[in-house]
């Protein structure tokens, strides 16, 4: 067996105890390839070492109490009131915008009209000149 | 089946606001969690304050939970992004707190390595941690369920929304990545 391919059968099966007879035949000739090994398992150790650390029981009860406040909490209480109120706001500011609008758009004076009839009419100013010119 | 009826049984009960059903919750997936902290944070208390900040915004969250995967594969996947969050957030901390950066620092280990054929244990472990936050973000990300977690390919690539392919693809690369960084120390 080649380094090469022993180097792939290592990662590939990424666990350095799983290793075919050919890849142990294989470091017990090649130091580099036996380092390899060695470097695997260390990692692993270092793992499994981080992993047995066991999570304190405090941290339960701390998680429970910060939950049971977080309840209490009125921010939390009011949200929901608070969502409803700001569509309600949002809701009357709209109403009474396009009201507003409505209202400012049936004040726009009647030379406004006029002209706009004078540029739309075929027989454009004419008639409306001549009314205008007789008053 | 029992288990999962079990869970949904549990998560009703919480969602219905019986808090302490919760606890049942923190008993199963505690340890997972905290495995899956440690992975992406180095620093214990620190994997602590991140597991509390983890099961608080599960809670909050549990309302969002309508079924459709795993609750565990719904609580890792939050578990993983705020691990990560929290990761950057520490990197960047120690990055303004210290002038000489981790890298800098894992310059520094290597060099003192290059003097002193035996390294401590202390030495050994910090070289392993700094070769595994040398993974890119996915590598980690893969590499910590599989080894902190001992998930299984699929279950790796259910809580990251990718192929069965692309975790192995992924571990491949990181294995051989975390073996390139340690060929510069010899152990």
């Amino acid at each position: 067996m080649k380094c090469e391919s022993f180097n792939n059968e290592l990662v590939n099966s990424g666990d350095a105890e799983k290793l075919s007879a050919e890849a142990l035949k294989h470091i017990e000739k090649c130091s580099s390839c036996k380092y390899q090994v060695e470097m695997d398992r260390a990692v692993k150790g270092y793992i499994n070492e981080q992993k047995s650390r066991k999570l304190p029981s405090y941290i339960k009860s701390n998680i429970i109490t910060s939950i049971e406040r977080e309840s209490v909490n009125y921010f939390n209480i009011f949200m929901p009131a608070l969502r409803v109120a700001s569509l309600l706001v949002l809701f009357f500011t709209g109403y009474y915008t396009a009201g507003y609008m409505a209202q400012e758009r049936s004040d726009v004076g009647d030379e406004q009209i006029v002209y706009y009839d004078y540029f739309t009419t075929k027989d454009s100013g004419f008639s409306f000149e001549s009314i205008w010119f007789q008053d | 089946m029992g288990r999962s009826f079990d869970e949904s049984f549990i998560i009703q009960r919480i969602k219905e606001g019986d808090k302490e059903a919760f606890s049942h919750i923190i008993d199963r997936y505690g340890q997972k969690v905290f495995q899956t902290s440690i992975g992406f944070v180095r620093d214990i208390s620190e994997a602590e304050d991140l597991v509390q900040d983890i099961f608080i915004k599960v809670y909050e969250k549990l309302d969002k939970f309508k079924g459709e995967s795993a609750f565990s594969t719904w609580l890792y996947r939050i578990a993983v992004n705020m691990a990560i969050n929290r990761s950057r957030k520490l990197k960047m901390r120690s990055f303004f707190s210290s002038v000489e950066g981790s890298e800098v620092l894992l310059n520094e280990v290597y060099r003192s390595v290059g003097n002193d054929t035996i390294i401590e244990e202390k030495e050994k472990r910090a070289i392993i941690q700094k070769a595994i936050e040398k993974l890119t973000l996915m590598q980690r990300k893969v590499f910590v369920l599989s080894y902190y977690q001992d998930m299984a390919n699929s279950e790796v690539a259910e809580v990251l929304g990718i192929t069965v392919k692309a975790v192995e693809s992924l571990l491949f690369r990181a294995r051989k990545r975390l073996q390139e960084q340690l060929k510069k120390v010899e152990f």
